[in-house]
């Protein structure tokens, strides 16, 4: 009986600390603040041309959001954010709708998601197996491409790849494929 | 490839450096990663295999929870483990803290009450993962802003009891230590006193930040020169115990990092050699 008390201690501890950090406690500021800090930093990583595309003001307002409202659900911190791209395509209804081409930067955001996806694939798995992109809203502007190589140098995108059209990306051998075809090996 | 021993002062090896470290070989005894960043497979784990070739690994985690009361994580496990058979890192390390609950996943270094109880639950999680990898791991101290009431153990007497129990290794991290005394008002020399010197496998130097007069300890500096003073004169009782130069945040350049681990070995040589 001590023991199930003990152990029910314990968790409680726990739920108290954790809920302490999340409700923004004064006492656990500081965790407050490294949660969001750690969360807005790995979407800066892994989103670097949609922050590009919004701007540093933008960006990081969204980022602190994000991270408060999707809680991670996975140990590898580096395939946080799946849901950003949604996140992002969702400020066409809010009251910043006019302030930015949310549907081009949703787009962007999710051929950056499957480049980080494709980056942290296993070797022996599916690493060959494509992750389709279907464009939103007007075509992207050939810039952006130019801008994901250079934010992902381990990027390679066919010389005639069509913006306005479904896009593939997978990983071949080190290198990360965006392509209008799956060109499977 | 043989596994190999880690001695003197190492660096904490990050993804940005690794071309530069195959290119150019610099004269380092051995390097530190952050193995959650490897575990998938591509170019990180590719550049990693060459890195081996060359230095002894010492890999470093950050993501069992052991503290946690969420089962363990049989997947990363099992990841971890192809990694440690893969690459036959010299030294195992993970965090004498919680990293999620109930599924939620803070991706920081929490910390637990230090109970008699938690020392059995953290202990019998460090057996579990000892057992599975066939290895046995380091568990570091933590650096901590918030103290909990239901604590009735120091944090040494926990470290050591854990060890105990566990029988793991334990990895001192000064900086932490030093963090510490100066947030919580803890006693750092006593803190190391009461640790079990023999189980300490590495030290960790690292550098912090000050912010609303709390220290942060967010490795994005130069170690400060009290850590310093204090890894002297660890070092000089425990010349032999491998230490790290660990900086994450504001990355400076390789050499910058370089310094830093020339003065650690420096520190360390000196106390071999007196």
């Amino acid at each position: 009986m001590n023991t199930r008390n003990e152990n029910q201690s314990y968790t409680h501890a726990l739920q108290r600390f954790c809920d302490a950090v999340t409700q923004e406690a004064t006492e656990v500021s500081i965790y407050t603040n490294n949660y969001y800090g750690v969360h807005a930093q790995v979407l800066e990583t892994i989103y670097a041309v949609v922050k590009l595309f919004l701007g540093e003001k933008f960006f990081t307002a969204l980022a602190y959001s994000y991270a408060k409202h999707y809680p991670s659900s996975q140990w590898d911190i580096n395939l946080y954010g799946a849901s950003f791209a949604d996140f992002v395509a969702a400020q066409t209804q809010s009251d910043k709708a006019l302030d930015a081409d949310w549907q081009q930067a949703a787009t962007l955001a999710r051929i950056e998601y499957a480049i980080s996806q494709a980056y942290y694939d296993d070797d022996k798995t599916d690493a060959t197996t494509a992750r389709w992109v279907h464009p939103i809203g007007p075509a992207l502007d050939p810039k952006w491409v130019c801008d994901l190589q250079k934010q992902h140098p381990y990027l390679q995108t066919e010389l005639n790849l069509k913006l306005n059209q479904a896009m593939a990306v997978w990983r071949a051998d080190l290198k990360i494929q965006l392509s209008n075809r799956y060109l499977q090996r | 490839m043989s596994k190999q021993e880690c001695r003197g002062a190492g660096l904490g090896l990050r993804p940005p450096h690794l071309r530069e470290v195959i290119k150019h070989s610099p004269t380092i005894p051995w390097f530190e990663v952050h193995i959650c960043n490897y575990l998938g497979g591509g170019l990180n784990r590719a550049l990693l295999h060459q890195v081996r070739e060359r230095y002894p690994l010492s890999f470093h985690g950050v993501s069992l929870n052991l503290g946690g009361e969420d089962a363990l994580d049989r997947v990363y496990l099992q990841k971890l483990k192809q990694a440690v058979d893969e690459f036959e890192p010299a030294l195992i390390s993970e965090h004498a803290c919680f990293t999620a609950h109930q599924g939620h996943f803070f991706h920081d270094l929490m910390p637990i009450p230090y109970t008699l109880e938690a020392v059995k639950h953290m202990a019998k999680r460090i057996q579990i993962v000892q057992d599975f990898l066939g290895r046995r791991i380091l568990i570091e101290n933590v650096s901590r802003y918030f103290s909990y009431s239901e604590s009735d153990l120091s944090e040494s007497q926990f470290l050591h009891a854990v060890c105990n129990e566990a029988d793991c290794g334990l990895l001192l991290d000064l900086n932490n230590a030093y963090v510490n005394q100066h947030n919580l008002n803890e006693d750092l020399d006593e803190f190391v006193r009461q640790l079990p010197a023999e189980r300490i496998g590495e030290v960790h130097l690292a550098g912090h930040s000050e912010r609303d007069g709390w220290l942060i300890d967010t490795h994005s500096d130069e170690v400060s020169q009290a850590v310093w003073a204090h890894y002297a004169k660890f070092c000089a009782s425990h010349p032999n115990i491998p230490c790290l130069i660990e900086w994450d945040s504001n990355l400076p350049t390789f050499s910058s990092l370089v310094q830093q681990q020339v003065k650690a070995q420096q520190i360390t040589s000196q106390a071999m050699a007196a």
